[in-house]
């Protein structure tokens, strides 16, 4: 069977899939931090508001962190893109960040599953989970869950 | 770009050409010769399919370790088709079905692993958010699911569980029932009791569940060996253990419908191939490499009437509604250079 001559590697879709999750947090910050960006927006470029952008103190945590750089050149790139899905041409700068996020991990703590942590977590969202009265989990219960014979 | 709100249409009126692709199970380059089979999709994954209309019969899941990849590879398939005037539709396959209710029985190591990596870059950026001053609170992703299963399985319920992000973002815009024209798409067959039922009614209902509004476990038709995505009465390859008086009778029930696309079994060593009369066809041929890595074959349906195999290697197969499928018919247009340069040096076959 004939191959193509160029093809999209499958990293690339990786890629693409991991581009998509970060754009929709990115989405989130940018909203919040382009409305802080003051000045007639029709006489700002495109560069200079995610400049100013970057300014605000919502990000602050982010930008003077210890993976800073790569995020201010990520949301920079994805604040200023004109691709039809936004960010979609940020591929390079993402990873940047993301590689320096996997290798600060204590800047940038997951749940890492802490018991007691996770007990209260639970009582909360089970709350969260009610729409009126009645709990319904959308959690399949252990003795549903079946996984494959090894 | 949220959906949620959105309602699925049951019916959608039949395009110029309509494709038909079968179970997938996790295997994107299988996934990708099918589209390209069905000339829809170039070597850099764009959309060129025009107004072409894809529907895809579900069972993107298990069996492969590239699950999320064919899910997403679909998606933004089906931004650029709408784009160009043409579509993308998936339905619920019994293993979307299953996942969803943490039924892992079918899930494969690098499926568990894929999930485990997703997992780990979902949460890093809800911590992006959660460190922005401003913004909500991002949800725990694993809220409820005990730290003691491993991590590849958590991920997946989290990321699966109806309101999960995967099944809300993803599955609940998938259709369980989609009638197009006169060709009636569903993964394993439809009973009468089913239309008495109503199909809006199901497509709506397993949708609300997807996106968790009704606990865990999904609706009844959706279990057992006569759920919709169960059905094995007009797929089995034995068409002598099809039932096509049942068939007929769903289908005389459905207005307008003329035949039933299929998915959900194997058509071992027959390949796409239609029964009882061209009134159901049955397209799963075992793509994946979990299932046997089948040769790609698609379903092509011009003008709501000529319905076609397309493949890459076997000859170009013609379904004439009223006679049986035949091998090697001669192909009226003579014009499909594309498709014939990939077929084996047999001319004088097709006049």
């Amino acid at each position: 069977m004939g191959r193509p001559v160029v093809h999209r590697s499958d990293e690339e879709e990786q890629q693409q899939q991991r581009d998509e999750d970060a754009s929709h947090s990115l989405n989130a910050l940018a909203t919040e931090a382009l409305d802080t960006v003051d000045g007639d927006d029709t006489e700002l470029s495109l560069e200079e508001k995610a400049r100013r952008a970057l300014e605000c103190d919502c990000v602050a945590e982010l930008r003077d962190g210890p993976c800073g750089t790569q995020f201010s050149e990520a949301f920079f790139c994805f604040l200023t893109s004109t691709a039809e899905e936004q960010g979609s041409d940020c591929i390079k700068p993402f990873i940047a960040m993301q590689l320096c996020m996997s290798s600060h991990p204590t800047a940038f703590t997951q749940y890492t599953g802490d018991e007691q942590m996770h007990e209260r977590t639970d009582q909360e969202s089970s709350k969260d989970d009610t729409d009126g009265h009645e709990f319904l989990s959308n959690t399949p219960p252990e003795e549903a869950i079946r996984t494959p014979r090894s | 770009m949220g959906r949620r709100g959105r309602m699925l249409s049951t019916w959608l009126p039949a395009p110029e050409r309509l494709i038909a692709i079968g179970d997938i199970h996790g295997d994107l380059s299988k996934a990708r010769a099918a589209l390209r089979v069905a000339q829809v999709l170039d070597a850099n994954d764009h959309w060129i399919g025009g107004k072409t209309v894809v529907v895809q019969v579900g069972d993107l899941l298990d069996r492969g370790g590239e699950e999320l990849k064919v899910i997403y590879l679909l998606e933004k398939l089906k931004l650029e088709a709408q784009s160009a005037g043409g579509d993308v539709h998936v339905l619920n396959g019994n293993h979307e079905i299953m996942n969803m209710e943490g039924d892992f029985r079918y899930v494969t190591p690098a499926g568990l692993n894929d999930f485990r990596n997703w997992a780990h870059w979902f949460t890093l950026g809800n911590l992006l958010k959660d460190k922005c001053g401003g913004l909500t609170k991002t949800p725990d992703l694993f809220h409820s699911i005990p730290v003691s299963y491993p991590e590849g399985l958590r991920a997946r319920i989290a990321a699966l569980r109806p309101g999960g992000p995967i099944s809300s973002r993803f599955l609940a815009n998938h259709r369980t029932v989609l009638v197009v024209g006169s060709s009636v798409f569903v993964h394993g067959g439809l009973l009468p009791a089913h239309m008495d039922y109503g199909l809006e009614h199901i497509n709506q209902e397993v949708r609300d569940w997807i996106l968790g509004k009704n606990g865990w476990r999904g609706p009844s038709y959706l279990h057992g060996a006569n759920a919709i995505v169960w059905l094995r009465k007009y797929s089995d390859v034995k068409e002598s253990r099809c039932d096509c008086e049942l068939l007929n009778e769903a289908i005389a029930s459905i207005p307008g419908a003329q035949r039933m696309v299929v998915g959900h079994t194997i058509q071992h060593r027959r390949g796409i191939n239609s029964i009882c009369n061209d009134t159901v066809i049955r397209v799963d041929v075992g793509l994946s490499k979990g299932c046997g890595d089948g040769e790609p074959q698609v379903l092509e349906i011009m003008n709501d009437r000529e319905l076609r195999v397309l493949s890459a290697h076997s000859p170009l197969q013609f379904i004439n509604a009223g006679n049986t499928t035949k091998n090697g018919i001669a192909i009226k247009d003579k014009d499909k250079i594309g498709l014939q340069s990939l077929l084996p040096d047999n001319p004088q076959q097709y006049v």
